[in-house]
Parts: C-alpha cells; structure tokens; sequence
C-alpha cells in the first residue's frame, strides 16, 4: 500500500542507487563447517515471515534438509511474485545433503522443490504419499520437472542415511494426512523437529493414539527440539477441520440457490470433509482449477477423501440450464496471494463457464495472508453487487488451524523434554510467545535461542552449550519468477516503489560540441508522472529550465563533461518539479554530443 | 480511516508551504487575514503562537514547533477533466414536493462519505470525506467525490452539516466548499475546531463560515428544510445525528455510530434520545454498516476503559500506548489514569497532539498542566514513571511508534522492561505493516499488548443487534444503508427484513445513485440515471479526475519497470548511428544483467535497421512500433517480464 512512500521518497534517487550499488556487493563470507561432533542447525527462512520455510541440521558431512518452501512477494516488494530462500550456504556442500524432509503439503513446505531442488544436490525426499503426490502435481503446472527420488513415510519408520544419521519418523494421525515429525539421531544426541503438527484432539483432549507416538520420541535422547510457531500466541486448541466443515456447512444449508466456496488446493483435509458434507446434502459438485480436480482425487484415490471420483466433474462440463439450482456446489481454486482468480472474473462478468446469479451463496474462508484482506475486500463488494450473499467463516490460517496452539505446544513440549530449543516458523513475536511456554515449563534463558533467517547455531559435542555463531548465511530472498533465479535487489524495489508512486522523467538533451548550445528543444519523456496532455505549460517551462541549466554549465566549465551536466540538470529539474507538482518522479537525463 | 492521516499532512515539502500549528486554530475565522495573505503574514502568526498557547494553558507537553506545511493545496493545479463530462442538468429534476437523496460517496466503499438531500430548491449535504489511495491508485494522496451535480447546483445548496470529525467525513471539505460556492458548514464544537485545525492547511480557509450547532438546535435551513441533531456513540466526541425535517417527511441520518450498552442493555440516555426520533414519523433512515456483518453487540467503550486502567495500574515499566489520534476520549481517559498512577505523559505524534491541544483548550481535558512533559524532560524520571502516548499503530512509516520500533527516536529507546500496546484495529490493508511494526518490536524484547490478546480497543460502529435495536427504536418507513462496501449494505439490509420491513421499501445505493421518494411518501425509487461518478484526485498539487492514463501507467511500473530504447538513425545511410542507448529503471539489476542489455541492443539496432530497409521513405511510426514489439518479446523470453517498453528515435 502506501507505506513505502515515505522511506525513498527520503532518499533522493540517485543518492539511494550509488549507496546501494556499493553495499549490495554479493558478500562472500567463508563459514567453516561445524567440528566434529558438534550438531548445527541452519536456519534458511520462515522467520520474521509466513512461508519459505526451509531449516536444516548439520552433523559432520551431512545434512539433512527440513522443508524446502516458497513465499508470495509483499507489497513491500512489487513485482516480485514468489521468493524461496537463499541456499548460498548449501552451494559447496551440495554433496553433503543426504535428505530433505517434507512434513506438510503447502507452498510453504514444497514450493521451491521443482525450482531448486537440483541446486541443493538432488537429495532423496521423505515425504508421506499425499505429499508426494502433491509434489507430483504441482510439478506437472510447472515447466521445470527435475525427476525426484522419494521416499515415502508412512508409518513410523526408522531409516539409517549414513553413520552419522538416523531418521526416526512419528507423529502420524489421521486428522492430519500430510504432516510428519522427524528425529534426526546424531552420535551427538537427537534433534527433534516436529513440522506442521497438529495434535488431534477432541475437544481439547488430547487422543490416546497420539501419547503412543510421541512416546518413541521420549524415549530418546532429545536434545534440540526445533518447533512450528505459528500459533503459539493463541491459548488453547486450535480449531478442527471438522469444526469448521461444520461452521460451512450450516452456511451451506442457509443457502438459497447455488453455493461457491473457494478452497486452498493444499488444505486436502479440510476440503475432503467439505465435499464430503456437500455430498451428503445431495449436491452435485463442480470443481474449477486443474490444481484443486487434480488434488481432490489424489486425495480420493488415497483414500483420505470419501468421495467417487466421477462425483467431481470439471467445471467446463457445466450446463446451468441442466441442473438443479439448489443442489449445485462448486468449488473454485483459491489462491493464496490472489485468492480466486476465476471469482474474481466472474465478479467483473467475464467468466466463461458461469454467472453469478442472484440469491447465489458464495462462502470465503478468512485471508491466508493478510495482503489480500483488501482484495477480498473488493471481491466481495462487486460480487454483492451481482446480487451474491457473501459469507465468510473464520479459518485463522494465519494465526492458527494447521498450526499448533499454546496448550498443544506445551503438551509436546513436556513429552519432547528437550535440553535446548530454537522456535522457528513465524513472526517474531511468535517466537517470542513460543519461549515463553518453554520458560513457563521450566527452561533456562540460555537453553534457547530465538533465530532469524540465515542463523547458525551449533551445539558442543558434549551436548552442554547451544551457541549461535555470529556469522549467518546470507537471507537475501530468492525471486523465482521468470527463468532465473535470483537475489531480489533493492536497488531495483526501490526504482519501482518510487515509479508507481512518483513516476519517471526522462531528458533528451542533444549538445553541440562547439557552440555548446542545446540544439533544438529537449526531448521529455515521462511516465506515471504527470498527465501530460494537460500539462504542455508545465512541459514548456521544464523545457527552458533544461536549456538554461545546461548551457550555463556547459559554458562555465567551457567543455561539456557528461556527468556533471547530468548532475546539474537533475538538480534543477527535480526542484523545479518538486516546486510546481509536489512530486519528485526519477529524473534521467541523457545528453548526446554532436 | 483515521490513522493515516499524518502521512497526508506531512508529506511533501513544497516551497510553497505556509505553516500550520495546533494554537493557530484558536485565531477564529474572523481573523483580519485575508485570502491573499502573503507567506510573510503567514509566518508573523506562528512567532505569537507560543505565547498564545501559554495563554491558552495548554500543557507544555503539548507544545510542538511549527513544521513547515508541506503539499498541501496551496498553489494546486486544478486540471479540467480530461473526459467530456456530460453536464449533470440534464437528469430530470424530481416531482414536486418529492425528497430525492444523493449519494455521492461512500457506499461500495470504506471512505469519502457524502450525501445530499434535495426537497424543491433546497440541498443540504451531510459529510463530505475523503478517502486514501489504494493499491489501484498508486501514488496518490487522496480522493474526493465528484460533486459535478452539486457544481451545477450551487445556488440551491444551503449548507454542509457534518457529522463528526474524522476524515472520511471532513476530509473532502479542503477540496470540494470551494467547487460547491462555499456553503455554510454546521456542526458541534469540537468538529468545528478540528475542521478549522485542517482547513487552516489549505488555500480557501477564510471563506468558509462555521456555525455552531448543539443536540437542542432547531436549524431552520429554509422555508421546507428544518435540521434537528441527536447525540450518538462514536469514537470521536461531538459525534451527532441528523434529522433533515421537510413537509414531505423526515429523513433520519445517523452518522457513524455504536450504542453505550451494557450486556445488550442500551443506556437510558440513548434510549431517550431515540424516542425523541420516532415521535418524528420518520420516512427514511440512512443508517451505518460498516458492522453489520458482525453478529451480537460490539465490545463497550467502557469495558476498553477498564481494561487499559488496568494494564496502567498493574504494569510495572513504561508503558507505551498506541491509540487513533481522534480517540479523543479514549485518550483522555488514559492520560486520567497515568495521573492516578503517578505518571508523568508524553505525547508524541502531530496528529495526537494538535487533538489534544484542541480538547484541551475545549475544557475536555482537565488535567494538571504539569501532567504532560516533553519527552525531552524524560529523563527527569524514572521509567516507571512514564507514560508515552504515541500515534503509528497501524505501522505508519515515520511515526512515533515507527521511529521507535526501528531505535531512531530521538528521545525514547525501547527495552525489554517497556510494555507496548496497541489500542487500535488493523485498518484492512495494512496487515503488512502492522506485522513488520510487531516484529520489530518483539525484537527489542518489550511485551507487547494487541486487541488480539486484551480487550483493548473496541470499534466505534454497531453489530448486528445494535443496528436492530437502532431500526426498531427509529420505525422508518424506508431504509437506505450507508457508509460500507456493498455486502455489508445487504447484510445490514437484512436485518430490517429480518425485523419485518418489505422489500421494496429498501434500496441498497451506489456511489452517485439518486434516490427518489414520492410526495405522499408511499414510494421509494433508486432511479436509473445517476450522477457522475468518476473520482476526484488529489496528487500531488494536482486536482482533478482520476487521471487514468498516468494511474495505469504507475501500476505497470510499479510490477514490471520501464525500458527505454534509444536510437540515433543516420538519414543518408538509413542506418543505426552507433549502439543504441538504453535507460532502465525497477525491471532488471543491469549491473548484474550486462549481457541482456547486450543483446537487446542487438535486437533494437537489428529491428531498426530492418525497418528502415523495408520502404524508401522513413516512416518513424512503423519503426517505433517494431521496436516495441521485437524489444518487447525478446525482454518477455528472457525474463517472463513486461516492462514499459518507450522507444526514443532520432534521425539525423
């Protein structure tokens, strides 16, 4: 939004390129590898932040990988669409990484694996099936498709990488069909990392079945536990699927005609159930987006979804005539940082397969990222117009559902009983909430560490000292739009926070060598700036302002040196714009000699 | 709608800039100044303006050095209308002796409330705000309604009654009295003295006349319109509702409102002044939504007050507290409770000082002046001692809270044994912001107390079963919600179905709809032609319709950058004159992209060159165009962006 306005509005254009152009030098700093003995842990992204996450633990030559994901770019960054993490650390030590542990099915987890996964040495990934099969689509709506060697997890399994590393994997329920937690058994001692784990628990008592499998992990050695903070502010039990199928489906049986929902192609839980409810109630189900058709019979298919298969049919195959208006359900592919791109059409009339009619329900599950809350915002307000009831249910994705609260944190945490602890996953003061329950079950200030991306911490062989090192990985964030993938530069964010707020002003000043007189008038480009067809005064004046500024320079230094006439007329143009419009678009000269 | 303001009033420095400050409210519009006043005379009324202020006893605390005015309108460009605008004397004046209801602003939309009532040769307006740019507007400080109907109109409006004083009800008045002739503006105290406090930003202050109205105000406007106010329940003090009373019926206008309620109980006194309302026999209310959808009664005010009393009492460090500038009240009672506590205040923030500056000469604060210190004084005591009141909860870059989160403020640095918080929603889009602020914070280590975890702050607008108490107290006949984007106008439609009125008695508005009603108020119609909609700009020192072009350019930039091809064309050769130039900002680091330059080089030299063999003459247009073109698809395959792409041929 408007924020960033004031930060280079500061900084004068040109002023803010040299300074940055300087500092932004790609710094290369030599980080040794831990000694012997000694376990570390790697902190990529995830902190400060929702999304890209990505950890890793370090024990010898090896390394094993914790989630591998992507972010949406923040308004902060326009035009950047996703970003994963930096994985410089990773580039000379590629033949190191032995494992990369997949423990949930969202962008966040998964995301940079088609993109990058070759650049971090093509490790085998551990993965459940649906998250295997996730992975598997997701890659077939990209054109990048490195071949993957997984390894699926099931059941609690344990898998022996080299000497130095044993995978014990738990923590799986069925409420939660993707998740998985991972020991990571070093000579050193146990790193415990417990991903996207939700406890199951009805109304908030915790399950049997879930003591069991958190009793292979007490029986270890744990000692650094690694956990999701996401909910950690919110006390009690985070909401269940089913608690929220519920909400929708009271919502779903108030409507008068159709309904609509847009669903998040990763929540592959929370939709079975809503299908399934929907089919209970007789509808006929429509499913927009290849992503989400593709994801809900995965889900079929495993099992995890009671549904036919035939009972979802793509939304192409659509005759509103044919059907029963009340008995239609369709569900559309939301996406996280634009919600719903085929509503979104539909609410400017411009959709093929379908109108919104009057008295059509259409239910919207809380922002996932809090971004979009004004594009919802808007979304709902045309489609109201249309004459839509828009209703909403509260998910909290972003602070909780899917992620653990306060109460299960604290009970995994006393089953875990770890020596030391570094919160990861969230904002800061997420982390900060997070330590405070260990705090409150006893834990010393010296026994965790609240990390930031590009932290290294490393634990004493002797298991007695958790220290964080002073050097970090570079955490510039990686832009994964186009064909390359590369460090998001400032320089150029700021150019573009400045155009859309201010514009560009470009100079075309021819000078002749001898007389050192501007020929002709000087050529004005401009964009984003003003509306020029209304401002051929202002245009005029600017014009004569070039001139004058030039040739007086040009004539007192009796030759023309390049930049310094570039300097002098920035100068006086950008006061003599600031002066008339109240506006400082980016200003460039560029002056030719004949 | 509230917090943002300060970006907007401290923006820019032009040089055209007079100075603005709190204790200049105080010269009354019947200052000797004249709309000619020079820069000079300008200055000589801030130099009296600390002697003013002592006079005035106002806290030292409070006293804050003139700024220079920034932006502001002064010197503004008015640009006409780059569109034909169709001359609204067309729309077919009403029946005679028929209401007609104008909205001009704020429906399908949080901002820029306005609306008029017309009734025979009388329009009175009701608010005039204006509202922040958007993701879609880039760049632009704010927009106003169009008021082409009310331009064309001019002798027949009588007068602007505003409602309450925050922006998305006073702020348009800077832009819009002086198209409208310069109405009379009527409203209660305190909004006067802070619209005044604003207008004195802005070019056209003198020529607008305030009048004073209180709730027993009986304002007979003209022959057939007769005001009447009642007092409501907002977050701002002085908030009021209007009953616009014509032969044809009453029109019941409530501003922005919420109920003092406890446990769904409504407050004697608001259930007198509501009673009073429906002896009216009122045909039509126009009623808030900005909560419909929201279920139950909203969080009492009182219980926000108890709350915050008990954090001040309890914690044990300095506390920081973050609130809108215009919870006046609110902010009252806080600085109260510090004073209990034995603590010494702080202010910070222009918008929160100039507010309390102005409550404070109004007799609402009463505190002792030595309450409020300066924050340089701080030192003086101890942390334990201190209060901070503080604007920039919503993240706001450069503000108090800002400044502070990030370590630059001058005189206050934050440590693990400060306790923040924030008494304020997330305006909805700045979530971002507001993270980022939280973020930073935690960082430093202080606790920090949201109205996430605490009952810290309540909205100033009614849920669902206040707006129904609202409806049945008032029995209107028809029904026309306001102030919302549209599902909550359906919500809030619902709710006078649900308590049973029919549907043809409820139209749900569009900016610029009119609305009819017949003389014998048996019919409400929404009619099919409308006024003009296209917004009012502000950008800058420019004042005009949304300038499209420049707009959807900044939005490409904003995302893709621009690319600029130069080419010098020898005329004689017919050939390219050296390697092409290229300028490019926000598309690619080119420090780190030399060999894409490189090549588009090649490609602008290659399409040119081609151009100029096909045909004899030169035909600048067809080159152009094939530059764009091939430049174009060449940038798309190398990087999957789409840069403005401008290309600049000179031949010689």
């Amino acid at each position: 939004m408007v924020t960033p306005k004031r930060n280079y509005r500061k900084s004068h254009p040109k002023r803010s390129r040299s300074k940055t152009a300087t500092t932004k030098k790609p710094r290369k700093v030599f980080i040794p590898k831990p000694s012997r003995g000694e376990i570390r842990a790697l902190v990529f992204g995830g902190i400060s932040e929702i999304g890209k996450n990505m950890y890793g633990i370090e024990y010898n030559n090896s390394i094993v990988l914790l989630e591998f994901g992507t972010m949406f770019g923040e308004s902060s960054t326009p035009g950047v669409n996703t970003v994963m993490p930096n994985i410089q650390y990773l580039k000379d030590r590629r033949q190191d990484v032995k494992a990369l542990i997949v423990t949930d099915a969202s962008m966040k987890h998964i995301g940079a694996i088609p993109h990058a996964i070759r650049d971090v040495g093509n490790p085998t990934i551990y993965a459940r099936g649906l998250t295997k099969a996730i992975i598997e689509n997701h890659q077939k709506t990209l054109r990048k498709k490195p071949t993957l060697a997984f390894h699926e997890v099931e059941q609690a399994e344990s898998v022996v990488v080299n000497d130095d590393i044993t995978l014990h994997f738990f923590g799986i329920t069925d409420n939660a069909p993707s998740t998985l937690g991972v020991l990571v058994e070093t000579p050193s001692g146990c790193v415990a990392y417990t991903g996207n784990l939700k406890v199951s628990h009805n109304k908030e008592v915790i399950r049997a079945e879930e003591e069991q499998v958190f009793k292979a992990a007490k029986e270890k050695d744990v000692v650094l536990s690694l956990a999701d903070s996401v909910g950690s502010e919110r006390p009690g039990f985070a909401i269940t699927d089913h608690e929220i199928a519920e909400d929708v489906d009271t919502m779903m049986q108030e409507a008068p005609y159709r309904v609509m929902v847009p669903l998040f192609p990763s929540q592959i839980k929370r939709n079975a159930i809503l299908l399934e409810r929907a089919l209970r109630a007789g509808k006929k189900i429509y499913v927009e987006g290849a992503l989400l058709l593709e994801n809900l019979q995965t889900a079929a298919d495993l099992g995890i979804a009671q549904i036919p298969k035939e009972a979802l049919i793509p939304i192409a195959e659509m005759k509103d005539e044919d059907d029963d208006l009340k008995k239609v359900f369709i569900a559309f592919t939301a996406e996280e940082n634009e919600l719903c791109e085929a509503l979104e059409n539909i609410s400017r009339e411009s959709y093929r397969h379908t109108s919104v009619m009057k008295k059509d329900t259409v239910i919207f599950p809380s922002p996932m990222i809090p971004t979009s809350a004004q594009a919802i915002q808007n979304l709902k307000d045309r489609l109201s117009r249309l004459g839509a009831i828009t209703r909403s249910y509260d998910t909290s994705d972003v602070k909780g559902s899917g992620h653990a609260n306060k109460s299960e944190l604290r009970w995994m945490h006393q089953l875990l009983n770890a020596k030391f602890f570094i919160p990861l996953q969230g904002y800061h003061y997420m982390l900060n909430a997070h330590t405070h329950i260990l705090r409150e079950l006893g834990m010393g200030q010296d026994s965790f560490i609240i990390p930031e991306n590009g932290t290294i911490v490393d634990i004493s062989s002797d298991g007695k000292m958790i220290k964080k090192q002073r050097q970090q990985m570079d955490s510039t964030a990686v832009s994964v739009d186009g064909h390359n993938l590369a460090p998001i530069q400032e320089v150029v964010i700021q150019d573009r926070n400045t155009l859309s707020q201010e514009g560009i002003f470009i100079i075309i000043v021819f000078i002749d060598r001898k007389t050192l007189e501007v020929k002709k008038s000087p050529d004005i480009i401009s964009r984003g700036f003003i509306y020029l067809r209304e401002s051929q005064d202002l245009i005029a004046r600017v014009r004569i302002v070039i001139k004058k500024a030039a040739e007086q320079e040009a004539k007192e230094s009796g030759k023309i040196e390049i930049d310094n006439l570039k300097k002098v007329i920035q100068k006086q143009v950008q006061t003599f714009l600031v002066n008339e419009t109240s506006k400082r678009p980016i200003i460039v000269p560029v002056i030719f000699t004949q | 709608m509230t917090e943002k303001k300060q970006r907007t009033t401290t923006k820019k420095t032009a040089a055209t800039s007079t100075s603005k400050s709190s204790a200049k409210a105080k010269s009354k519009s019947t200052a000797p100044a004249k709309k000619t006043a020079t820069k000079k005379q300008a200055t000589k009324k801030q130099d009296d303006k600390p002697q003013d202020a002592q006079k005035k006893k106002v806290p030292a605390g409070l006293y804050q050095k003139p700024i220079r005015r920034q932006g502001g309108l002064i010197g503004s460009r008015e640009l006409t209308s780059g569109f034909d605008a169709e001359s609204t004397l067309n729309i077919p004046q009403q029946e005679k002796g028929a209401i007609r209801v104008l909205f001009f602003g704020g429906v399908g939309e949080i901002g820029k409330n306005m609306y008029g009532i017309e009734y025979e040769d009388d329009i009175v307006l009701l608010d005039c705000g204006m509202k922040f740019a958007q993701n879609d507007t880039p760049g632009i400080d704010f927009i106003v309604p169009n008021v082409q109907y009310l331009e064309e109109r001019k002798e027949k409006i009588r007068g602007l009654v505003i409602s309450h004083a925050h922006l998305d009800h006073v702020g348009g008045i800077s832009v819009i009295m002086s198209r409208i002739g310069n109405p009379p503006i009527f409203s209660r105290k305190l909004s006067i003295e802070l619209i005044k406090n604003r207008q004195n930003e802005f070019e056209n202050k003198d020529a607008i006349k305030y009048h004073e109205v209180e709730k027993s105000t009986v304002l007979k406007l003209s022959e057939n319109m007769t005001l009447t106010f009642f007092s409501v329940t907002h977050t701002i003090p002085d908030s009021m509702g209007i009953v616009v009373d014509t032969p044809a019926g009453a029109i019941v206008f409530t501003g922005d409102l919420k109920l003092t309620h406890e446990d769904g109980v409504v407050g004697p006194e608001e259930v007198k002044e509501f009673a009073e309302i429906k002896k009216k026999k009122v045909l039509l209310t126009m009623a808030d939504s900005t909560n419909a959808e929201r279920p139950g009664f909203s969080l009492p005010e009182k219980r926000v007050v108890e709350t915050i009393g008990k954090i001040i009492k309890e914690t044990k460090g300095r506390i920081i507290l973050s609130a809108f500038s215009t919870q006046i009240e609110r902010t009252i009672k806080v600085i109260e409770f510090a004073i209990e506590n034995g603590r010494k205040v702080i202010v910070q923030g222009r918008s929160m000082i100039t507010n309390l500056t102005i409550a404070s000469e109004l007799g609402l604060l009463k505190i002792p002046l030595s309450a409020i210190i300066p924050a340089e004084k701080m030192g003086d005591y101890p942390k334990e001692q201190i209060l901070v009141l503080a604007t920039g909860a919503q993240g706001d870059n450069f503000a108090a809270m800002d400044r502070m989160s990030r370590g630059t403020h001058r005189h206050i640095k934050l440590d693990p044994q400060d306790t923040v918080v924030f008494s304020s929603s997330i305006i909805p889009g700045n979530e971002e912001p507001v993270q980022n602020l939280k973020d930073r914070l935690s960082k430093l280590g202080v606790d920090l107390i949201t109205y996430q975890t605490s009952d810290v702050h309540s909205s100033g607008h009614a849920n669902r079963d206040e707006l129904k108490w609202i409806h049945e107290n008032i029995d209107a006949k028809f029904f026309a919600p306001i102030h919302g984007y549209h599902f909550m106008l359906s919500a809030h439609a619902q709710i006078l179905r649900d308590i049973g009125m029919p549907e043809e008695n409820i139209v749900i508005p569009n900016n610029g709809s009119i609305v009819d009603i017949s003389p014998d108020g048996k019919k409400i119609t929404m009619q099919e032609y409308t006024m003009p909609t296209e917004v009012i700009v502000v950008d800058g020192n420019a004042v005009g319709t949304a300038q499209n072009v420049v707009l959807n350019d900044r939005i490409t930039l904003k995302e893709e950058g621009i690319f600029v091809v130069i080419v010098l064309v020898n005329k004689r050769l017919k050939k390219v004159k050296k390697s092409p130039d290229i300028i490019s900002r926000g598309f690619v680091y080119l420090k780190e992209s030399q060999q894409l330059i490189n090549r588009s080089r090649m490609v602008a030299r290659r399409s040119v060159d081609q151009s100029l063999k096909r045909g004899r003459m030169i035909n600048l247009d067809a080159i152009k165009r094939n530059l764009i073109r091939e430049t174009q698809n060449y940038l798309y395959a190398e990087t999957k962006k789409r840069p403005i792409i401008v290309p600049v041929v000179f031949i010689s």
